[in-house]
């Protein structure tokens, strides 16, 4: 009676396990995919989903540049010329930093929200070690570690996704099908945690964060590691948000 | 006229018209002229008119059959028509003299007073309700207006959109994963959630506009007394066309409700329009689905009730959308 009781006690203790073990195996959270089907709705209810236009610019006026982890032989020039941002970045490559340009809105966003921008390559060297890119960023406006995604377009006329967090330490990029135009109009769309990306209003890409928000909504110039110069312009921004109309 | 007939006339027509002249010798000469004449035209005229008149009976043996009176239809009908002296005169008197009607139409029914303390049939009652118990008309949205649109994300990632558009309105959910729990959402832009009297009659078409993929999600409709007691103390009765009606009970921890089944309501199609009337007469609702009496229900609470509708997404569902129109209510 007793080693079946025993038994038996081991048989629940297994089952208890395994529905912990089943959650944890599938598909990574970033791996996690929205159906066709719901991407299609997605895009034809974009209008409506987000209906209120949060802000729009299209870079007539003169604007300020942050900077980000230059070093003493990086020259960070940003300009408004010609009716477009414009960025150029040369960087002494050392084989160790990526180096980042860029500019986020003061204002701090909600969660859900799609931000559109004009993107333009004017030139990167090395060819592929750097880009053009929008996206967000919770860097400074939540308590939660830092994590941001963004969509980058290279001179080979890419666009491809990245997202990292600090928290986990997990990072993914991938390479985005996409017509390959240059200049390409990304619009980057966050919603319920999950990121969509649209390239010339077509869907792209999309990737899963979880995350809720606020984020800063940020564009700039990127150079990795071989890095050496990149030249960016961006026109014709425009945020909307998720809300009542 | 058959044709036997006519061909029948027509030799008595030539014995008579010709049987002069063989029997009258002294006028056979002119006669027989003459009788050739009158011959022609009686070859010519009555054949073609017999031929003619034979043609419209294309059936021998067809009858006539008297065709039905047109006038009013029904037993009692007796058409009393005014002396039209009265009017020449100019003395009408329109007052109604014993056992005399001045209308020319049927006799009217002696006027009875009604007893409205006795509810008709549920089958007659949605028929003469709104004249006998319901004159008032509180409001009657029909949608026509095009507003914007109420978005925003509820627990589970859930979007919830309410929109008028095309003349209806809509209360829409959308998860882009499969939700993870079900959720019932109402129209907030509209305020469904009305003060109400005790007696009412609310009438409502409801349509479920998507479901995608098919099994999403549904429709319902309530009427509760939660503007008196407050959410989580609520009761009333609860619809979801294609499933059931629920009676709604509140459970002690202001938490959940308690569901309790009521009528079988797996008849109804929510992929057509259904209209929906509700009937409160003296404490017991009578329902209608397309004007067809489904169920009736005491719900037991004396007091104010208010009127909600939305959409419900199931779990495991993406999207559904609820359309409503013509929503009227009427008091007592």
């Amino acid at each position: 009676m007793k080693k079946l009781i025993i038994v038996l006690l081991l048989i629940l203790t297994l089952l208890l396990f395994l529905p912990v073990s089943a959650q944890e195996e599938g598909l990574s959270m970033l791996e996690r995919k929205v159906s066709d089907e719901m991407i299609e709705l997605l895009t034809q209810n974009l209008d409506n989903l987000f209906p209120i236009t949060v802000k729009r610019d299209y870079f007539n006026t003169p604007g300020q540049a942050l900077y980000s982890d230059n070093g003493p032989e990086t020259i960070i020039e940003i300009s408004n010329d010609l009716g477009k941002h414009n960025f150029r970045m040369f960087a002494n490559a050392d084989t160790v930093h990526d180096h980042i340009a860029f500019e986020f809105f003061d204002e701090a966003y909600e969660t859900d929200f799609q931000l559109t921008m004009d993107v333009t390559v004017n030139d990167n060297w090395p060819m592929g070690q750097g880009g053009c890119f929008v996206g967000f960023t919770n860097y400074g406006v939540s308590a939660f570690a830092d994590a941001e995604t963004f969509a980058l377009v290279t001179d080979a006329k890419n666009v491809e996704i990245y997202h990292r967090n600090q928290a986990d330490d997990s990072g993914s990029h991938y390479l985005l099908e996409t017509r390959g135009r240059n200049p390409a109009k990304l619009s980057i769309i966050h919603l319920t945690g999950h990121t969509y990306v649209y390239v010339d209003g077509i869907y792209a890409g999309q990737i899963h964060d979880g995350l809720k928000g606020p984020f800063h909504l940020m564009y700039g110039s990127m150079l990795f590691t071989e890095g050496d110069a990149v030249g960016c312009s961006f026109d014709n921004l425009v945020i909307r948000k998720l809300g009542n109309q | 006229m058959s044709l036997a007939a006519g061909f029948l006339l027509f030799i008595v027509g030539v014995l008579l018209l010709t049987g002069r002249c063989f029997f009258a010798a002294d006028v056979r000469k002119n006669c027989l002229s003459r009788q050739f004449l009158c011959l022609c035209l009686v070859f010519v005229i009555f054949p073609t008119v017999s031929g003619f008149v034979s043609a419209q009976d294309l059936d021998e043996d067809f009858e006539f059959v008297d065709t039905p009176d047109y006038g009013f239809s029904g037993g009692e009908d007796e058409f009393e028509f005014i002396d039209g002296s009265e009017f020449a005169s100019g003395e009408t008197d329109f007052e109604t003299a014993e056992g005399e009607s001045d209308a020319v139409s049927e006799e009217l029914p002696a006027e009875e007073p009604i007893d409205l303390s006795v509810i008709p049939e549920p089958d007659e009652l949605l028929k003469v309700a709104d004249e006998l118990y319901f004159p008032r008309v509180d409001f009657s949205e029909t949608f026509w207006r095009t507003q914007g649109y109420l978005n925003e994300v509820l627990e589970g990632d859930i979007i919830h959109q309410w929109f008028v558009r095309s003349g209806m309105g809509s209360d829409l959910l959308m998860s882009m994963f499969p939700a993870e729990r079900s959720l019932m959402t109402s129209n907030i832009r509209l305020d469904m959630k009305r003060d109400l009297e005790k007696d009412y009659h609310a009438s409502i078409i409801m349509l479920r506009g998507e479901d995608i993929p098919a099994g999403s999600g549904g429709c319902w409709l309530r009427y509760t007394n939660v503007k008196v007691k407050g959410n989580g103390s609520e009761s009333g009765l609860i619809l979801f066309p294609e499933r059931g009606a629920y009676a709604v009970t509140p459970v002690g921890n202001l938490e959940d409700l308690e569901y309790t089944f009521v009528a079988d309501l797996s008849g109804l199609d929510l992929h057509n329009a259904i209209k929906f009337d509700f009937i409160r007469l003296d404490g017991v609702s009578y329902i209608y689905a397309n004007e067809t009496f489904l169920f009736s229900y005491d719900d037991g609470y004396d007091g104010k009730m208010s009127f909600e509708g939305g959409a419900e997404l199931y779990e495991g569902g993406n999207r559904v959308r609820c359309d409503f129109d013509n929503f009227t209510m009427r008091y007592r």
